[in-house]
């Protein structure tokens, strides 16, 4: 199956990489505030190996940098191309997710998701 | 648990990692499935650093690390094939003749594999090859040196080792070169080892001076055809390997405990399920042993 660019680099949508830009997206933080939060959005747990197996590889993509700390606990920033994969991972989602309520006969959540798309497009 | 992790890893994202532990499980106990998990990563950490695994997006880059990894695969299958050649010593007087075409062809699809393998390899090799000679033209010679020249070492001991077995062996009745002599079987199982070693470090040699060369397009995609091929064969010997090893369990158990399955207790105990013997060692393993 050909996969697009944005789903090829950062993974499907529940995936690790993804799940850190998006906390990463409202702000910086450290791994321990990364799986609380991404707890609290999505659900979802994420093992210290597995989050620290995607931090390792979307610092090696640029996608996200360390901020000095003296800390040990070193909080992360999402970069401006790491702000770009996302925003491409978000829309190749809503499109799914689009094509998917038309085809079940959802138009509340079609309207819905429009709305929103215009709310956001005036507020940019 | 870091331990699973490459050092430059540890380095970089040890404290780190250690910290959201502490934060994580604060009664101090990691949960099994987070211990597992972290294993899983460290080693994937481990294949990375090796050049194994890519993430790069670069298909080069990809085809590169594939190809690797094929290799590493073959390199697994020639020490399991030398173990299956010295299982296999001698099956076929040992198995009635109207049972012996399904093994026969099992046992020609591993050996044709191997040889088929090989020349894969070799002709990998060979399309490598100017590019390694630019490499050590240009200066190179000092980044893959040590790979190369520990790979000799061990090469050409486990060459000389061969040769001094060769030569003991050929002084030896059968009797003693199969278990009658204790010292010629702990000579057996080192050479066994430096070949092992030899063939591993030859291995990471390969990797090592690859993971250097500048390959164009054209040798890349050559050489991920190959590895492909490579990979085909690998299931092909695989399904033969399978074949001839439960056809013979059914026809020829007596095979199960020849050369080097003499000394593992599951061989002797196919032979023991197969024939009845229901004594309480015997029944013991039969228990243990993985159904076909």
């Amino acid at each position: 199956m050909h996969r697009n660019s944005a789903t090829e680099t950062l993974g499907r949508n529940n995936e690790p990489s993804v799940l850190i830009l998006t906390s990463l997206a409202s702000g910086t933080k450290h791994g321990y505030a990364l799986t609380k939060d991404i707890e609290e959005f999505a659900g979802v747990t994420l093992g210290p190996g597995t989050l620290y197996g995607a931090i390792t590889r979307l610092e090696g993509r640029g996608f996200i940098e360390p901020i000095a700390s003296d800390d040990r606990r070193r909080p992360y920033q999402i970069t401006q191309s790491g702000r770009e994969a996302l925003a491409s991972a978000v829309q190749e989602m809503r499109a799914l997710a689009d094509e998917g309520a038309v085809r079940l006969g959802l138009r509340a959540l079609v309207q819905g998701l429009i709305g929103r798309r215009v709310t956001i497009g005036l507020s940019q | 648990m870091l331990r699973w992790y490459p050092k430059n890893w540890r380095t970089r994202y040890g404290d780190e990692m250690i910290a959201l532990l502490e934060d994580s499980y604060s009664t101090g106990e990691v949960p099994l499935q987070a211990r597992f998990a972290m294993a899983k990563n460290g080693i994937a950490e481990r294949t990375r650093e090796a050049g194994l695994i890519s993430d790069s997006d670069s298909p080069i880059d990809r085809m590169r690390a594939g190809s690797l990894l094929i290799l590493c695969g073959w390199a697994f299958f020639v020490v399991a094939g030398s173990m299956f050649a010295k299982f296999a010593d001698g099956w076929r007087p040992a198995t009635p003749l109207a049972d012996r075409w399904l093994p026969n062809d099992g046992y020609h699809a591993v050996v044709w594999g191997s040889v088929a393998g090989l020349v894969l390899v070799v002709s990998a090799a060979l399309i490598v090859l100017p590019a390694l000679v630019r490499l050590v033209r240009e200066g190179g010679w000092v980044s893959i040196r040590r790979p190369v020249l520990r790979a000799v070492l061990v090469g050409a001991v486990a060459v000389a080792m061969t040769g001094a077995l060769v030569i003991w062996a050929h002084h030896l009745s059968n009797h003693d070169r199969n278990g009658g002599l204790v010292s010629y079987g702990l000579f057996f199982v080192v050479w066994g080892l430096a070949t092992v070693g030899a063939i591993a470090t030859s291995t990471a040699g390969a990797i090592s001076v690859t993971r250097q060369l500048r390959l164009e397009q054209r040798t890349l995609t050559a050489l991920s055809r190959l590895a492909i091929a490579l990979a085909a064969i690998m299931a092909v010997t695989l399904v033969g390997t399978i074949i001839w090893w439960a056809t013979e369990a059914a026809s020829a158990p007596s095979v199960m405990s020849n050369g080097i399955g003499n000394g593992i207790p599951w061989s002797s105990s196919v032979h023991a399920c197969r024939h009845g013997d229901l004594s309480p060692w015997s029944r013991a393993d039969c228990e243990r042993l993985p159904k076909p």
